[in-house]
C-alpha cells in the first residue's frame, strides 16, 4: 500500500499533547425496586464520579499507543475526549493544534474513529453506498476514493461483500468494513475504541495484521483502547495504563512485564502420580490435570525450582514460560484494586 | 454550500434504497394515506350534516383546511420528521450520536437530513388530487398575489414545524428515552387541521401567541381562499423567526450539555 500522504519532515511531531485533563460525571442514584423509582421522581441523590483524574502524556506522529484498563476505567472516557465527543471539566488537549471539542472541520477531516460496540455504516444498504456518503461528507476526491478503497478492501478481503446489505455480514466482516470507513479519507489520527471486541480468533488475528501493516506504512498515529492485554501485545509498543481515572503507568510493554510480573510458570508432566504435598513445597499449585501440573515461581527461583523438580520426581515433560496476556492483565489490575 | 447539496443528494439516495430494502409496497402507502383522509372527510360530513358552518368556515372550505394541513405536514414527513423525530432518540440513546458529532459536517444538517422519507412523497398523491377536486367546488376567485402569499405561508409553516421538531428533538440529549414527548409533540401539530377561529378566549391565545398554530394550515389556507390579513401575516413571519432561532439556540444548547454529560 503507497503512502498517499506526504510525510512529515520532522521526524517526531507531536501529534496530541494532554496536560492534566480532568471529565466528571454527574449520575444519579437511583433506589432500588418501583417504589424506589417513584420516589427518585421527585428526589433525586447525585452522585458526582471521577471518570478522568488529572491525566496527562503526550504521543507523536506515527506511534501506535494502546490504552489498558479495565471496563469502567476511564479509557473509553478519555478517548471520548481526544476525538471530540466530550468536553473535559479541566485540562487542556490539543490533536494536530487543534482544541477537538470545538470540533472544527480542519480537524475532523483528519481524524477517524472504530467503535466496537456501535456501527457507523447504515444497516441495510451495502457498505459501498455508506463509503459514497462519507466520500461527500469528507470531500475525497473521485480517484482518490477509488484507489483507496480498492486497496483497502483488497487488503481486508472485502472486495466481495461491497455490495452486499450490512445486515447479511458477519461481526467480523462488518468490523472490518467499519474500520474501512474510518480511515478512507486518510485520517492522520485513528482511534480505535475496544475494534476486536467479540470477534474470533481468525477475525482477530486478520485484524491485528492489517492494524499493524497500517501503522507501519502509512505512519498514522493509532490510539486504541481495549481490556484484552492481548490486542496491546500484538500492537502497540507503548502502552498508557488507566486505572479508575488515574494515569497508573506510561511505558513500554516489556518494561511493564517487568515491573508487574513477578513470577513464571512451570508446566510439568509426571511418569506416574507423585505425593502433591513435595510438590507444593516448591512452588505453588495453579492448576491440575492427571499428572499434568503447572506451577507459579518467582522469576528468581525459576532455575533451581525447575531443578529440583527433576531431580526429585520422575518427569515425562517440563517446560517454563512467561504467563499469558490475560493474566498479567489480572494481576495488574487485582494488585491495584488492594 | 455544494458540498451540503451533494450530501443532500446521497441522504435521498440512501434513504430511497434503506426503504427498498423492505419493499413495503408503494401501494399500500397511498391506499393508507386515501382511507386517512377519507375517514376524515365523512366526520367533516357528518358535522355540516348539523350546521351550514363553523366559525365562517363551509364543507369545502374546512375540506380544504384539512388537505392543506395534511400537504403540510406530510412536507414535513418527507424532509425531516422521520431523521429529527424518530433517529436522533435512538442514536442519543444508543450513543451512535457519538459517530455524528466527529463528522466534518453541521451536526444539525446531518440530524435534520439523514432520512428522507421518499414513500411519503407517494401518499402526496392523493393529497394533490383532494386539493385539485376542491378547486372548482370552492366557489373562490383565485388571485395571484393570493397564491404567491399562500405559497410563502406554507414555506413558514413548514419552518414552523421544523422548530417544533428541532426544540422536541433537543429534549432527547436530556430525557434519553422520549417516545411519549413525540407522541405529545404530534398531537400539538394536528390540532392545526381545525381552523383556529374555533378557538375562544383563553384557548385563542394560546393558539394565537402561546403555541401560534394558526401558522401550519388556518393562515395559509384563508389566505390562498382570498382573505389577506397582513398584520396576521407579518405577525407570523415574526414568530416564526423567533420559533426558528429559539430552536437553533437550544439545540447548541442541547449539544454542548451532551458533550459534557454523556458518558
Amino acid at each position: 500500500m503507497p503512502a498517499l500522504r506526504v510525510k512529515s519532515t520532522k521526524k517526531y511531531m507531536l501529534i496530541i499533547e494532554v496536560k492534566n485533563l480532568t471529565k466528571t460525571f454527574k449520575n444519579y442514584k437511583k433506589p432500588a425496586g418501583f417504589w424506589g423509582s417513584v420516589k427518585s421522581l421527585f428526589h433525586r441523590q447525585t452522585i458526582t464520579t471521577k471518570a478522568v483524574n488529572n491525566i496527562s502524556f503526550e504521543i507523536s506522529e506515527g506511534e501506535f499507543v494502546g490504552f489498558l484498563g479495565p471496563n469502567g476505567a476511564g479509557k473509553t472516557t478519555t478517548l471520548k475526549v481526544l476525538s471530540g465527543i466530550l468536553h473535559p471539566d479541566s485540562g487542556e488537549v490539543k490533536i494536530l493544534g487543534h482544541t477537538p471539542w470545538l470540533r472544527e472541520e480542519k480537524l475532523q477531516k483528519q481524524i477517524g474513529i472504530v467503535m466496537g460496540q456501535k456501527d457507523q455504516l447504515i444497516w441495510d444498504i451495502p457498505p459501498i453506498d455508506s463509503y459514497l456518503l462519507f466520500k461527500e461528507i469528507y470531500e475525497i476526491p473521485d480517484d482518490n476514493f477509488k484507489k483507496r478503497l480498492d486497496e483497502l478492501s483488497a487488503l481486508l478481503d472485502l472486495k466481495e461483500v461491497l455490495n452486499t446489505p450490512l445486515r447479511k455480514l458477519s461481526l467480523g466482516q462488518r468490523m472490518k468494513c467499519e474500520l474501512i470507513g474510518a480511515i478512507l479519507h486518510n485520517p492522520r489520527v485513528l482511534f480505535l475504541d475496544e475494534p476486536t471486541i467479540g470477534l474470533d480468533v481468525v477475525s482477530k488475528k486478520k485484524m491485528w495484521d492489517f492494524l499493524k501493516k497500517y501503522n507501519e506504512r502509512e505512519k498514522t498515529t493509532i490510539i486504541l483502547t481495549s481490556h484484552y492485554m492481548e490486542d496491546i501485545k500484538r500492537l502497540c509498543k507503548r502502552v498508557i495504563i488507566i486505572d479508575k481515572g488515574t494515569h497508573v503507568y506510561d511505558g513500554t510493554l516489556q518494561k511493564l512485564m517487568d515491573k508487574y510480573v513477578k513470577n513464571k510458570t512451570i508446566s510439568v508432566v509426571f511418569e506416574n502420580e507423585i505425593d502433591e504435598k513435595k510438590l507444593s513445597e516448591v512452588g505453588r499449585i495453579i492448576e491440575k490435570e492427571d499428572f499434568k501440573y503447572e506451577l507459579s515461581i518467582p522469576k528468581a527461583k525459576i532455575s533451581t525450582a525447575a531443578a529440583t523438580i527433576l531431580n526429585k520426581f520422575a518427569v515425562d515433560d517440563i517446560s517454563i514460560s512467561a504467563p499469558e496476556a490475560e493474566e498479567v492483565n489480572r494481576e495488574i489490575f487485582e494488585k491495584n484494586k488492594k | 454550500m455544494k458540498k451540503y447539496l451533494r450530501i443532500l443528494l446521497m441522504f435521498a439516495k440512501t434513504s430511497l434504497m434503506e426503504q427498498m430494502a423492505y419493499r413495503t409496497s408503494f401501494i399500500l402507502a397511498v391506499i393508507g394515506k386515501i382511507f386517512w383522509l377519507g375517514v376524515f372527510i365523512i366526520f367533516l360530513k357528518a358535522i355540516y350534516l348539523q350546521v351550514p358552518e363553523i366559525s365562517g368556515w363551509n364543507f369545502y372550505e374546512s375540506i380544504f383546511l384539512f388537505a392543506i394541513f395534511q400537504f403540510i405536514t406530510n412536507a414535513a414527513d418527507i424532509l425531516f420528521y422521520r431523521s429529527i423525530s424518530d433517529n436522533l432518540s435512538w442514536y442519543i440513546q444508543r450513543g451512535n450520536f457519538d459517530l455524528i458529532l466527529v463528522k466534518p459536517i453541521n451536526k444539525l444538517f446531518y440530524s435534520t437530513f439523514e432520512t428522507i422519507d421518499l414513500m411519503d412523497g407517494v401518499s402526496m398523491l392523493p393529497i394533490l388530487i383532494l386539493i385539485g377536486y376542491l378547486i372548482p367546488r370552492l366557489s373562490v376567485q383565485f388571485h395571484l398575489l393570493n397564491i404567491v402569499l399562500g405559497i410563502i405561508l406554507l414555506f413558514f409553516a413548514l419552518i414552523f414545524i421544523y422548530s417544533w421538531f428541532v426544540i422536541i428533538g433537543t429534549t432527547y440529549f436530556w430525557v434519553i428515552s422520549g417516545r411519549g414527548l413525540t407522541q405529545a409533540a404530534d398531537n400539538m401539530i394536528d390540532l392545526a387541521r381545525w381552523p383556529t377561529d374555533i378557538y375562544q378566549g383563553n384557548a385563542r391565545i394560546l393558539f394565537n401567541f402561546v403555541f401560534p398554530i394558526f401558522i401550519i394550515a388556518t393562515l395559509p389556507a384563508k389566505t390562498i381562499l382570498g382573505n389577506i390579513d397582513f398584520p396576521m401575516i407579518v405577525y407570523a413571519f415574526i414568530i416564526t423567526i423567533i420559533f426558528f432561532v429559539i430552536a437553533i439556540k437550544f439545540w447548541n444548547f442541547g449539544l454542548k450539555h451532551y458533550a459534557s454529560a454523556s458518558s
